[in-house]
This record gives C-alpha cells, sequence and structure tokens, in this order.
C-alpha cells in the first residue's frame, strides 16, 4: 500500500517533468526567431562585410542541428536526446555540449546558492523561535526591526550596496567573479580561500535578505504553536524549559519551514539569475543569461530543463519525507 | 485532619488599560487528603484561573498578587522556577480540558510519558519504560499497543485516559482536573469520571475537580466550593449545597437545575454575569440577586461560617 503511493508520487514526477520538456520544446519554437540564422548574421556583421551564401550555410547547420526535420520527429527525437540526458549542442558555443555547460556552472550556483540557503535557513529559523520565546535573552528583542528593514531590501540591491561599501571603498572584498583571474582550478587551500572571499560578498547580499524572511514566518508559526494547549499540559507536567522548546514548540512550528526550505532548494538554480550576473558568479544563472542574450535555445531549453527537474526533485522529496515528520500526514489518505 | 492543600487569601489580577481585572480574589480553602473537592461557577467566575494559579502557571498579563498556597506544609511561593517545575506532575498534577488538544500530536504516547519521567529526573532503560507505561494505561483501562500510538490515532475518551494517566505517572498528591469531561458524550463522560474516580482511589490522592456540570459534581465531589465574580461564594459538603443552599446565588444555580420532581417552566438566574474589570460596589451578586438590601450595594459580605462545615459569604445566609 505505501509502495503503492511512493509509486505512483513518482509517477507524477514522470509526468510533471514530461510536460514541462515539452514545454521547453514547443515555446521556443513560438518566438519564430531562427537561431541558426540570428548567430551566422552576427558573425558576418562581427566580420566586417556582408557574406555571400549565409542561406547555404544557414541550411547546413540546420541539417548539422537536425533543424530542417518536421516538428513531430524534432520533438521525438528531442523527447528521446532527454531521456538520455543529452541536450545538444550550444549553438553560440559549438562544439560544446549543452550538458558540459551546464554541468560546469552548477557546482558554483549549488555551492553558492545551496550554502546561502541552508545557512540563512538555519539562522533564520533558531533567531525566529528564540524571538517569540518568553525567555529568550533580552536584546534579541532588538535584532527585530533591522531584520524587518533588510528583508524588505531586494537582495540584488542590497547587493549593490555591499559591493559599493566592501569591495569598491574598502576593497576588502573582490568585486567579480568566483575566482581570481589567472588563478588555476585546483583543490588547493589557496584556491578555496581564493573562493571563499569572492562567494562572500554575494553570500552576504543574500543571507542578510533571507535570514529576516525564515525569522519571520518561524516566530509566526512559534506563537501559534506556542498557544497550543499540549504546550500548557507540557508546562503542567513539569518538563523543563529545553524540552518545551525543543520537542513541543519548535518541532511542530518547523514544519512549514521544512516546505519552504526544500522549495527555496529546489528555486535555486533560477533564483541564481540576478545575483549571480550582478556579481558576474560563473554560475547557472549567469549562464542562462548569456543564453537568452545569444537566443542559444538549446542552451536555454538544458538549464530550464535542469531547473525544473530540480523543483520536482525538491517537491518530490518533501512528499516522500513530510509522512516521516508529521505523523498526521500519512502516504494512504492522499 | 491536616490539609494537603491550602489556599489562602489567593489572589490574581490580569493587567487591562481600563485597570486590573481581580479573575481571583481572595480565595481560601484547605482541601483534606483523599478529598473531593468540587469548583463550580459560570464562564469567567475564575475557577480555571484559580486552578491555573495554584500550579503557578498564571501567563503575563496575568499576575498572582496576593495569598499563600502550600503543599503539604511546603509553600509554594517560596520555591523558585526549578522548585515549582518539580512540584507540577510530581506534587500537583493537571488533567486539561477534555476539549482540547492536549497530547502534543507529533510524538508518540509513549514519548509524552518519557518525557515528564526524564524531566523529573528518574532515569528508565527502554524496557522499565515500557512496562510503566503499559501498567499506568491499564490503570486508565487502555490496552498496551496505546503507547505506541499518535494522538490522532485514538478517540477523545482515550485521549483523556491517556492525560489522566499521565498526571497520576508520578503519584501526585493532588490532580487538579479542569473540566476533564467537556465536549465529550455522556457515555464517554461517564467512563472518564468512574477511571478518575478509580485511579484518585487507588492512589489515594485529593483532586480539585473544575467545572459548572451540577449533575457531574453531585455525583463525584464530597465537598463543592462555588465560585462567583472570582470569589468563592459558598464551599460546603455537596449534601448541603444540594439540599440547603445558603448563597442566594448558589440557591438559584441549584433551583435552575431540573428534576423529576418539578413541573412547569425551568427558572434561570436573571441578568448577566457581571465584568470582572467593572464590579458593582458591595456584593457582586446583588443586582442579580431577589434578597438584596441596602446594605448589600454598599458592603461587600465576608466569608463566613455560617453552618458546621458550610461557609457563605452573604449577609443574610
Amino acid at each position: 500500500m505505501q509502495m503503492l503511493a511512493i509509486l505512483k508520487r513518482c509517477g507524477v514526477f514522470v509526468v510533471i517533468v514530461w510536460l514541462a520538456a515539452s514545454l521547453n520544446f514547443f515555446l521556443p519554437k513560438l518566438s519564430g526567431q531562427d537561431p541558426v540564422r540570428t548567430k551566422l548574421l552576427q558573425q558576418a556583421q562581427l566580420g566586417g562585410y556582408v557574406q555571400q551564401g549565409i542561406d547555404e550555410m544557414v541550411k547546413i547547420y540546420e541539417v548539422r542541428f537536425g533543424l530542417d526535420r518536421p516538428l513531430w520527429q524534432q520533438y521525438l527525437s528531442y523527447l528521446g536526446d532527454v531521456v538520455r540526458g543529452d541536450f545538444n549542442f550550444s549553438i553560440a558555443n559549438y562544439p560544446r555540449t549543452v550538458w558540459d555547460m551546464i554541468s560546469e556552472s552548477i557546482p558554483w550556483t549549488v555551492g553558492l546558492l545551496g550554502m546561502t540557503t541552508l545557512l540563512s535557513f538555519v539562522i533564520g529559523t533558531i533567531l525566529g523561535a528564540l524571538l517569540a520565546w518568553p525567555r529568550a535573552p533580552r536584546w534579541m528583542a532588538w535584532l527585530m526591526p533591522p531584520l524587518w528593514a533588510l528583508h524588505a531590501i531586494p537582495f540584488f540591491l542590497l547587493g549593490l550596496i555591499l559591493m559599493y561599501l566592501l569591495a569598491f571603498q574598502v576593497q576588502w572584498l573582490p568585486i567579480f567573479g568566483g575566482y581570481s583571474m589567472g588563478a588555476v582550478p585546483s583543490l588547493s587551500i589557496a584556491f578555496v580561500l581564493d573562493i571563499i572571499r569572492h562567494a562572500t560578498l554575494p553570500a552576504l547580499s543574500i543571507i542578510l535578505v533571507a535570514v529576516g524572511g525564515w525569522a519571520l514566518s518561524m516566530r509566526g508559526m512559534m506563537v501559534t504553536t506556542m498557544g497550543e494547549d499540549y504546550v500548557v499540559f507540557a508546562e503542567g507536567k513539569g518538563l523543563k524549559s529545553l524540552t518545551i522548546f525543543s520537542r513541543y514548540c519548535l518541532r511542530n512550528a518547523i514544519l512549514p519551514q521544512i516546505t519552504a526550505l526544500a522549495l527555496a532548494l529546489g528555486q535555486i538554480l533560477s533564483g541564481a539569475v540576478l545575483v549571480e550576473v550582478i556579481f558576474g558568479y560563473p554560475g547557472i544563472g549567469t549562464l542562462l543569461f548569456q543564453a537568452i542574450r545569444e537566443n542559444d535555445h538549446f542552451l536555454i531549453q538544458g538549464i530550464v530543463f535542469t531547473v525544473i527537474v530540480s523543483l520536482g526533485l525538491a517537491t518530490l522529496i518533501l512528499d516522500l519525507v513530510y509522512p516521516l515528520l508529521d505523523p498526521r500526514i500519512s502516504y494512504r489518505r492522499t | 485532619m491536616n490539609a494537603i492543600l491550602k489556599v489562602e487569601g489567593l489572589k490574581v489580577e490580569f493587567e487591562h488599560p481600563l485597570g486590573a481585572v481581580k479573575a481571583v480574589d481572595d480565595v481560601s480553602f484547605a482541601l483534606l487528603p483523599g478529598e473531593r473537592l468540587g469548583l463550580a461557577g459560570e464562564s469567567g467566575s475564575g475557577k480555571s484561573t484559580m486552578a491555573l494559579s495554584i500550579l503557578r502557571m498564571i501567563k503575563p498579563p496575568g499576575r498572582i498578587t496576593g495569598g499563600r498556597v502550600s503543599l503539604d506544609g511546603i509553600e509554594l511561593s517560596a520555591l523558585d522556577h526549578e522548585g515549582i517545575r518539580r512540584l507540577r506532575l510530581a506534587g500537583i498534577a493537571m488533567v486539561p480540558q477534555g476539549s482540547m488538544n492536549s497530547l502534543n500530536p507529533f510524538i508518540r504516547i509513549k514519548a509524552q510519558f518519557a518525557d515528564a519521567f526524564r524531566d523529573h529526573g528518574l532515569k528508565l532503560t527502554s524496557a522499565e519504560l515500557e512496562t510503566r507505561v503499559a501498567e499506568l494505561l491499564r490503570t486508565v483501562g487502555l490496552p498496551p499497543h496505546v503507547a505506541n500510538l499518535y494522538p490522532h490515532e485514538l478517540s477523545g475518551g482515550m485521549k483523556q485516559r491517556a492525560c489522566i494517566a499521565i498526571a497520576i505517572c508520578l503519584r501526585p498528591k493532588v490532580i487538579i482536573a479542569d473540566e476533564p469531561t467537556s465536549a465529550l458524550d455522556v457515555v464517554v463522560q461517564r467512563q472518564v469520571m468512574e477511571t478518575l474516580a478509580r485511579v484518585q482511589r487507588d492512589l489515594g490522592c485529593a483532586i480539585i475537580l473544575v467545572g459548572h456540570d451540577m449533575g457531574l459534581m453531585a455525583q463525584f465531589v464530597d465537598r463543592l466550593g462555588v465560585m462567583y465574580a472570582g470569589r468563592l461564594v459558598e464551599l460546603a459538603p455537596i449534601a448541603e449545597i444540594i439540599t440547603r443552599p445558603r448563597h442566594p446565588y448558589t440557591q438559584a444555580l441549584i433551583s435552575s437545575l431540573p428534576s423529576l420532581e418539578k413541573r412547569g417552566a425551568m427558572q434561570g438566574i436573571p441578568g448577566l454575569a457581571p465584568l470582572l474589570r467593572d464590579l458593582p460596589p458591595g456584593c457582586a451578586f446583588h443586582p442579580r440577586c431577589p434578597q438584596a438590601q441596602a446594605r448589600c450595594h454598599t458592603e461587600k459580605p465576608a466569608v463566613r461560617e455560617v453552618a458546621p462545615n458550610q461557609q457563605a459569604a452573604c449577609h443574610f445566609a
């Protein structure tokens, strides 16, 4: 019975991915732009003179990329490619494959945004829980207004301000990139430190904004939970403050936070665009930004597809984990 | 016999922008070992607040502003936070309201016992815990497998019995049951009350039953206290209260009960309970009292002995 429910969830996941993949295939076709022609014309202009035989070249490239075939054939072979994990070649960066480029930038994004999301979740949730707890230290109350204020600022704006202050004015931190120009990527301590130095500024701008949000929602949930009858009874049972705080309040108030965390983790690949572009971070956001500017259909499709799969996976995992966290929710009933 | 629990001049106030609200005003009584005391009164009369204040569980803006509570000779106000904590459950246990979700929905029944044992300094192995919980559950008439269930898997009556089992797990001297059967149907209500009566007898502890169901009180308690507007206006053995109530409020309360002999339209008490922050001067009951005299408008009646074992707060009782 449970097995069946789990299989059903996985089936739903596959359907979602298929639907997304199909949309992903048809939507760019509707834009009416011909990526090959655009690219060739761009290069022709760069060359400084009008080249002859552009039409012939377009034909050759279209055959090369399989764009000359009927739409349904393209669709079927696209689905086949997707199943094999093959997203074709990048149009703008031929002969590099889309998957190559994506897998190169994913670690940067997951590293930066995954870390910042987890960090702000942990800090924000603990802060929020303590803000609601009557026996928490008094000074904690002073944290609330700045957290609110920071939460109201868009993180890219805060990023620009921090960049101006920390990278431009006092020059403590590098202004741009994932690592220093000319540094050779390796697993040495120096290179890792270099990465951390470069990640600090974007990370700071995300965490400062996000912590407030996590704290606010956690505080709200804590206040609601603390009014529950079982918390009153727990106190009547003479339990220690710490037990009541952790096992009767925090444990119960954190569930919506975990839902939000799973969704936030699923969204890191798509949420990365702004912050990565501002800080010139070599992650998937920057890659998507470039792909859109260069009309690189295959690359866009590859990235969007990766984003959808990661979101779907996050939801799937959440679905499967939730019954373990909340005994009232079971696999069977839904 | 020496009282097990002594409450003297207990006062609880709630801060309010329009002035302090006296939810419990100068309440005194003594609870004998093994005794069943009922506390009745309409909503807002301060009976639940008093129950909570005995356990020192009043939350701001509420505050205990006066009085002494002693359990078996130990003055509770002299204890620090930790002392009070250890006294709860081990000395005075509470049975929560029956209508409430008083069990943590996220942890198994067994774990809710384990938390209590651990925080009261009892180190049990999991096998010992298992047998103790099974034994306690058996006492309240629940099968042992309930220990491994979550609260939402139990019915209302089972939940309430589980709460009773938790309440008696450290063999308290006093149990305070605040409307333990509210929102349960009469059949389950009877089962829960029988369970409560049985464990109370077996344990030999005293019990304070808070509620407004006079029928239930008549069946269960030895003595009944009647509260009105934060004051204990009458306290007497249950038989006396039912047959010869002294305070006009108690009289009105008793005469509003249906009985087999009485025929015709039922009589209620005219008027509404007064606002606690805006009490009438003199006796708080005088606007609704059929026997009110000029004296009642100005002079607050003190609690006095009106018959052996029977006290009332009325000038004319």
